[in-house]
């Protein structure tokens, strides 16, 4: 059971549409204003990144998030979490990204400054 | 396969080594700290089990390769999920190990593909399976930030699963032996 060229194609088109895609997340971001917080679904803050602070996010389960924003980045920097891999995530600046804590059910999305009026409608 | 019987009981003898051996390569994975910060990707190395599965042996059936393969992935997610994980693990695993095992079998019944093109599909599937789940829970994720790492991880896992899959099943003796297990 050798390798066939099937198997380099599939290789080749995986690697390209990492390449493409990263690409295209790379160069769409553009920075956002605000980390806005959501558990389970539902908004329930919205922090400005020209402020610095440090909260505690009270997750689903009343599990706790400790989120940081510190020079214009969101960071999560605790949490009591089993796994822990929000605090791995990278700190987060530009408009639409997100760190995501699953156990807690805890997004921080960056949104940008301008309000988006179909955004506000259909929210 | 033949009828039931000593068959039977041989096929029930050599799913529960698989088993077995894939809840220890599901151990190994957890122990070794591999993680892009992201929720659901993972190492991969159970994967393996279900690559040499579908391609081991001469005289079996499609139908029962994927019977065997989901029986041994499904065993091995419960019990491994119940012994060192939680729930929210078990089910990320079994949407991403049932979507990558029914892509590998489907590529496993074409000629032109080896283990290896199979196992990167599977990987990138696996990867696939479980960010669905976390959007299905999480419902706000943007998906597309999570695809390009997420199809890395899973292209580099699954060919080097697929490479060492491809070694066992080439290692002389392997397929015989499989073979002669059930003859008689």
């Amino acid at each position: 059971m050798k390798t066939k060229r099937a198997d380099w194609v599939i290789l080749a088109v995986s690697l390209l549409l990492f390449g493409g895609l990263s690409l295209y997340v790379m160069f769409q971001g553009q920075d956002g204003a605000y980390a806005v917080v959501t558990v389970d679904g539902t908004e329930i803050a919205s922090y400005p990144l020209d402020t610095d602070l440090t909260t505690v996010i009270e997750g689903y389960d009343g599990g706790e998030n400790v989120l940081e924003i510190k020079d214009g980045r969101a960071k999560i920097i605790s949490a009591d979490c089993p796994d822990g891999s929000c605090t791995h995530q990278k700190a987060i600046h530009a408009d639409q990204e997100t760190i995501v804590c699953l156990p807690h059910r805890v997004v921080v999305l960056i949104r940008s400054g301008e309000e988006n009026e179909i955004d506000a409608l259909t929210r | 396969m033949r009828s039931q019987g000593r068959t039977g009981i041989r096929r029930l003898a050599v799913l529960a080594v698989f088993a077995a051996f894939a809840m220890i390569l599901s151990y190994v994975e957890i122990l070794i700290p591999f993680s892009f910060g992201i929720p659901g990707i993972k190492l991969g190395l159970p994967n393996l089990m279900t690559v040499l599965i579908l391609y081991i042996g001469s005289d079996r059936s499609f139908s029962v390769r994927l019977a065997d393969a989901a029986i041994v992935l499904i065993i091995r997610i419960v019990t491994v999920s119940l012994l060192f994980t939680d729930v929210y693990a078990m089910l990320y695993s079994l949407c991403g190990g049932i979507i990558s095992l029914l892509c590998m079998w489907l590529l496993s019944r074409s000629d032109r593909v080896s283990p290896v093109g199979c196992s990167i599909c599977g990987g990138i599937m696996h990867n696939a399976g479980q960010l669905l789940v976390a959007v299905a829970i999480v419902s706000q994720l943007k998906l597309v930030y999570y695809l390009p790492v997420l199809l890395l991880a899973g292209t580099i896992t699954g060919f080097l699963t697929g490479i060492l899959s491809g070694l066992i099943l080439n290692r002389r003796g392997v397929q015989e032996s499989y073979d002669r297990f059930f003859e008689g």
